[in-house]
């Protein structure tokens, strides 16, 4: 009887474990969390939230490249290692966090200190806010209400929003970036899908050089320059590599076929 | 006695020497530039990594020559401090691997 009891435990057990470990489906972020970061290199080590970064807020007002080339955060979560003291030295969040550069009329402010006081705690918590009820200075609704609306994502459609005028991203931070030249603006790209009957993508390069750069995609996330010569998969975009790299986690969501899907079929 | 006071005079205008700004230090023949002056590296990463942007229309050997200037540049940058270290390291990384992508683009 003992047996039967185990045998019939394990029968139920182990298909319950392997149907979570496979089937679990991923729940679709909300307008105002898609493109959200948690940075917890050392917080929780330091005995404080892990810091909650939304991207929605910063892309409106700058450039991608500006970011994560000029600045230097890297593309992959966690991967720059980001610690207060690299704040405080003026890096990072603390190139723009310093408590000095002003933004429009108002000050930008102080992203760590040296040594906290115990004031200072409703500003640590503006960005060390996981698990907190931390009141937003920037209401996500209230920002947006006027930007063009898009299906996935935030809802937003941030190159027509760029288009409107309704947003400027800085691309240049005196102190920090470099004058560039201007860039050639490429020709697009035409990649014929491995689907039959599925449209072609069309590709901008001027769409994504003018946000990105060009260091910032190759060759960290597009090995080849030549067309075809990165291979890659739907699969592996959904995945997070290659296109999906931002457009799983920032750009719009290639939920969104048909805005990369967009060549005319005949 | 005057030579004593000569090598006590020379001794105390090369001790001054670390304390005048750079532009007014003397500079000695065969002294690296960086050595010379402590932001010259600065000057240089601001010059590589400006030509990003034209890198497609650079010649091979200007790419080459471009990421000979990253390779020389690297150590003075790991000798920085740990944030400068991380910032600069990993932006000079980025513009060298897209020079050599674009060196290899072009070999193809």
């Amino acid at each position: 009887m003992k047996k039967f009891c185990i045998f019939l435990l394990v029968l139920l057990v182990v298909p319950a474990v392997v149907s979570a470990d496979g089937g679990m489906k991923k729940r679709r972020p909300l307008p105002y969390e898609y493109g959200r970061v948690v940075i917890n290199n050392y917080s929780e080590k330091a005995w404080i939230a892990p810091v909650v970064f939304d991207h929605w807020l910063h892309r409106a007002n700058f450039t991608c490249r500006l970011c994560h080339v000029d600045i230097g955060f890297a593309m992959k979560a966690g991967d720059t290692n980001i610690k207060a003291q690299d704040n405080i030295n003026g890096y990072y969040c603390g190139a723009c966090h310093n408590g000095k550069m002003k933004f429009g009329d108002r000050v930008v402010f102080e992203a760590c200190s040296k040594t906290p006081l115990k004031e200072d705690a409703a500003r640590c918590e503006r960005c060390h806010s996981l698990g907190k009820n931390v009141p937003r200075e920037y209401d996500f609704n209230k920002f947006l209400e006027k930007f063009p609306k898009e299906r996935f994502g935030n809802g937003v459609n941030w190159e027509k929003a760029e288009e409107d005028g309704l947003i400027k991203p800085i691309d240049f931070i005196e102190g920090i970036s470099i004058k560039r030249q201007t860039l050639k603006v490429q020709n697009d790209l035409e990649v014929v899908p491995k689907v039959e009957g599925m449209p072609d993508i069309i590709f901008s390069h001027k769409k994504h050089t003018v946000w990105s750069g060009c260091e910032l995609c190759h060759p960290e996330i597009f090995v080849g320059v030549k067309k075809g010569a990165t291979k890659y998969s739907m699969q592996e975009i959904f995945e997070g590599k290659y296109c999906g790299v931002c457009h799983s986690t920032v750009a719009f969501p290639v939920l969104d076929c048909q805005r990369c899907h967009s060549k005319q079929v005949q | 006695m005057k030579r004593r006071l000569l090598l006590v005079f020379m001794f105390l205008a090369a001790a001054a020497i670390p304390a005048l700004p750079a532009w007014q230090r003397p500079c000695f023949a065969g002294q690296p530039a960086a050595a010379a002056a402590p932001d010259d590296w600065k000057k240089e990463f601001d010059d590589i990594c400006s030509k990003t942007e034209v890198a497609a229309t650079l010649s091979k050997e200007e790419l080459k020559t471009l990421m000979d200037r990253c390779d020389r540049l690297m150590p003075k940058i790991e000798q920085l401090d740990e944030s400068q270290r991380k910032v600069y390291s990993g932006r000079l990384k980025r513009a060298r691997d897209f020079f050599f992508f674009m060196l290899e683009t072009k070999n193809k």
